[in-house]
């Protein structure tokens, strides 16, 4: 693309962007210098502490106080930014500026229709009255593909699903025909599957406007980026055109952010499938979880198989709302059983209660997603670790002191840091210490919720070594709940994948991810944004979003979705069968829906 | 109107519930603090006269007797006689009660009118000049007990100026001393809840949209951030109404106001038991109604409570 012919909508030159702070300012943008064209997508890669959200704000104006900002040059198509006052900024934000943020959830007024807001915005900058506004915001509604949109125009936040709306994120951001869209991390919050949706809409929209992606995965900026910019520190490490960067990187701290990066080149670590020797740990039979939605019930987990063997680690996979937590939540007794068979060490536990269920938990720990929620922010380190050997009476004063140090040797953090509260670690901190929490008790088997999704990727290789390094050493059990297929690839001995609350495919994750029989799998393995990827990468575009576990579809539950359904799907349910693949799948045309996992010369261990 | 009609028709019945369970209680607790008769027959008694006291008021029944006819008396409507006035019990309620439901009516119009603007104001730059200035009086005024404020009114407006009376039931000038203790009262609390909540409401990630979308300071305050700030609101201003409809003792007894709450005071110390027991299922009944009004409130107002389809 000639980048050179079309016009020049954004160049800034030594952005400093500061906070005053007790000692003295923080530089959180320092000098940075960019330029964007027309039809030109810019990618701002950086980890959070980047100050690259900061960046896409002060393109905008929009950086709080006391946050100050300057540079020698900032031109807005053409004109001079620095000059303006607030009410020519009004002017501008939404008309020649359009901006997309991270949590769709959040981002829209809950008390107020979508199609009032996105309207205002044309009321507002196109002096449009309310009823012009309506047909131009339904037709943009329908644009970003949102369903039946006269409809959903009268929506409250609330009544859509996180996917659509951040296509009503999109059209608004778009509406007025801005020369410059900026997305602030767009599809982080979102599942795999709708992230590859949002960034195909993207492609597809973005025209003849700049877009500058802001974004932590270097993946997401391999699929839509003409340029790349990383930023480290608040300054730019490096910079130049996607490819490149991507294929040979020159600085170091993008080589390592490349090699975080999701992909499915990279070497397993766990090389060979351990063979279970043993009987399974924990086997679960037809496992049902519901809840009662009205006078319905909701089956969040329908009918699941589950084995775990001691010392191995099972994936379990799926989009939001499949019942991946809910199942988690079901085996440690949180979400009783309605029905089934779960046996721990062989002893019945289905419905476990009182001293059973503790005993039970004893073997059965938990790590959760968001280390910023999962520790009380008021108690010590110490009090954290030492709560579950208090709780089940383990050992003297004396006894849990010692163990609580080997935790923290365990989890490789200081023995000092026992005193401080969770508000004084990182991220990545806080997540050694839950999960020091969990090993607490020595449990053979250990249930990760998404341990990583809410770290940094730099961090998150960090935790996944730790993790298995401490498998290594204590032979504790894992079931990791990811929707991070390559690093499931990476990681995992087996993987279940589960669509609806049922189990649609399962096998060695050598298996499952190289060859997937479900064309679900396939499709989730394919909206995986790989790095390698150079854009001929053929990938598999899910439709639509699952479908309520409420009103089930009829069949296949997968067959709305499913890009080889044929008439006999639509009204028999194939059960779960081997296939030739060596996995378990639930589909009558088993591996006809391939993918490209872009293997192609790198040898996979 | 399905939905309607089971919503009225449960809440209905947790009312009955709670009715039963509030006589019952009352009613044994009554007559744990105080026997009747002694007050009755006065400190020079007799045991005789006590005991013809006692027969003639039917409290020599043993005292289960006692209950089941008061909850057969109720459930007729017959809240009993006044052992005082000799009045039915439920009249002198009746008597009393509007003077109550309207300065609490009075009360709560002026804390709104007071709150509502000045919590919108100071939320909206909290930390600039004056308002802290302002903030950190109302802080302090939350602190002041309801009757040191009204005996300042008083004695500056109602001896010093001779402005207003200082007591008594009539006049609009009657009102005015009572209204403002009340809402002295009420007021620094529910402009610090505005004032946090349209603070909050600011920070807010859709605030941030609507400005990326061109959007100025005043449509962002008065279309996004206030309306949400005041739906926070709403739920604190159904307590308060709540709370004044229990009768302002103190208010009542300061100003000479014939309300529930003088009543109830009265009542208790002269062992009217009746009286008691009838301001209490009156109070009741209406901090139910108000509450339920609080609720439904919510319901209209915010979208994410509306059931789909009703």
């Amino acid at each position: 693309m000639t980048t050179q012919s079309r016009q020049q909508v954004i160049a800034v030159e030594d952005l400093v962007i500061e906070f005053p702070g007790e000692d003295g300012p923080t530089r959180v943008v320092d000098g940075v210098s960019l330029t964007l064209h027309r039809g030109e997508t810019l990618g701002v890669v950086g980890e959070s502490g980047s100050g690259k959200t900061m960046l896409s704000l002060a393109l905008m104006a929009l950086v709080p106080k006391p946050g100050s900002v300057r540079s020698t040059r900032m031109e807005l198509l053409g004109k001079d930014a620095r000059a303006l006052d607030e009410t020519q900024w009004c002017q501008i934000r939404g008309r020649d500026v359009g901006m997309i943020f991270q949590n769709p959830m959040t981002g829209f007024n809950p008390v107020r229709t979508i199609g009032r807001q996105i309207s205002q915005s044309l009321q507002r900058h196109a002096g449009m009255g309310f009823n012009e506004a309506r047909e131009r915001v339904i037709t943009a509604l329908r644009d970003v593909g949102i369903p039946s949109p006269e409809q959903r125009f009268n929506a409250y936040p609330h009544e859509m699903s996180g996917g659509q709306l951040q296509r009503a994120m999109i059209a608004l951001a778009m509406i007025n025909r801005p020369a410059v869209l900026l997305a602030d991390e767009p599809t982080t919050a979102l599942d795999a599957t709708v992230q590859a949706q949002i960034l195909e809409l993207m492609r597809a929209r973005v025209e003849d406007c700049g877009l500058v992606l802001v974004t932590h995965d270097l993946g997401v900026a391999a699929q839509i980026c003409d340029r790349v910019m990383v930023v480290r520190h608040g300054r730019i490490v490096e910079a130049g055109d996607c490819a490149e960067v991507l294929r040979a990187p020159r600085h170091e701290y993008t080589r390592a952010l490349l090699e975080a990066a999701p992909r499915f080149t990279r070497r397993r670590l766990m090389q060979a499938p351990r063979v279970p020797t043993r009987p399974p740990l924990l086997e679960g039979r037809n496992l049902r979880v519901s809840f009662p939605v009205g006078k319905r019930q909701l089956h969040a987990v329908d009918g699941v198989d589950l084995d775990i063997w001691p010392g191995e680690t099972v994936a379990l996979v799926g989009e939001s709302g499949s019942g991946k937590s809910t199942t988690a939540l079901g085996l440690m007794g949180v979400h009783p059983l309605q029905g089934g068979d779960l046996r721990f060490a062989g002893d019945d536990v289905t419905h476990a209660s009182g001293d059973r269920l503790k005993r039970l938990r004893r073997d059965l720990q938990m790590v959760l997603q968001n280390p910023y929620g999962s520790l009380d922010p008021r108690w010590s380190v110490r009090r954290i670790l030492t709560e579950p050997l208090h709780a089940h009476g383990v050992g003297s004063r004396a006894s849990r002191e010692a163990r609580v140090r080997e935790l923290m040797d365990q989890v490789q953090l200081p023995v000092e840091a026992l005193d401080r509260l969770p508000s004084s670690f990182s991220g990545g901190q806080r997540q050694r210490i839950s999960i020091a929490r969990a090993l607490a008790l020595s449990p053979r088997i250990l249930i990760a919720d998404e341990p990583v999704s809410a770290l940094d990727v730099s961090i998150q290789a960090q935790i996944i070594r730790l993790l298995l390094e401490i498998q290594t050493r204590t032979g504790v059990a894992y079931m990791i709940i990811s929707h991070d297929l390559a690093l499931v690839h990476e990681i995992a001995d087996r993987v279940i994948v589960l669509y609806l609350g049922r189990v649609v495919e399962q096998g060695t994750a050598q298996a499952v991810i190289s060859a997937p029989q479900h064309p679900y799998t396939a499709a989730l393995i394919s909206a995986v944004p790989v790095v390698d990827d150079d854009g001929t990468r053929k990938r598999i575009v899910l439709g639509g979003e699952p479908p309520s576990p409420l009103n089930p579809p009829t069949g296949c539950p997968f067959h709305p979705r499913c890009p080889i359904a044929q008439d006999r799907c639509r009204e028999e349910r194939p059960p779960l069968a081997p296939t030739s693949g060596g996995s378990l799948a639930a589909c009558f045309y088993p591996g006809e829906v391939e993918v490209d996992l872009r293997l192609s010369d790198a040898a996979d261990g | 109107m399905k939905a309607l009609v089971s919503t009225v028709g449960r809440r209905l019945a947790s009312l009955v519930l709670l009715l039963v369970v509030l006589t019952t209680l009352l009613f044994f607790l009554l007559r744990v603090t105080a026997d009747q008769a002694l007050v009755l027959a006065g400190p020079e008694a007799s045991a005789e006269q006590v005991a013809a006291i006692r027969a003639q008021y039917g409290l020599d029944r043993p005292l289960l007797t006692q209950y089941v006819s008061y909850l057969g008396d109720l459930l007729r409507l017959d809240f009993g006689t006044s052992i005082i006035s000799g009045q039915p019990a439920i009249a002198e309620v009746r008597a009393r009660i509007w003077a109550t439901v309207a300065l609490a009516i009075a009360g709560m119009m002026t804390t709104i009118a007071i709150s509502i603007p000045l919590g919108a104001w100071l939320g909206a730059r909290p930390h600039t000049g004056g308002r802290r200035t302002l903030a950190a009086f109302v802080f302090l005024l939350q602190g002041t007990p309801g009757f040191v404020v009204a005996l300042l009114l008083v004695q500056l407006f109602a001896v010093q100026l001779k402005w207003l009376p200082f007591m008594g039931y009539g006049s609009f000038a009657t009102w005015i001393l009572p209204t403002l203790t009340l809402a002295s009262f009420l007021a620094p609390k529910l402009t610090r809840v505005v004032a946090a909540n349209v603070n909050s409401a600011l920070a807010e990630d859709h605030i941030r949209t609507a400005r990326a979308n061109g959007a100025a300071f005043t449509e962002i305050y008065w279309r996004h951030a206030l309306p949400n700030a005041l739906l926070g609101a709403t739920a604190l201003i159904g307590t308060q109404f709540a709370f004044l409809l229990s009768g302002s003792v103190i208010t009542e007894m300061i100003f000479g106001w014939p309300g529930i709450g003088t009543l109830l005071i009265r009542s208790i110390q002269s062992a009217d038991f009746a009286v008691v027991q009838a301001v209490t299922i009156a109070i009741a009944i209406m901090v139910f109604v108000v509450n339920a009004l609080t609720d439904a409130s919510f319901r209209l107002l915010d979208p994410r409570l509306r059931r789909a389809g009703s």
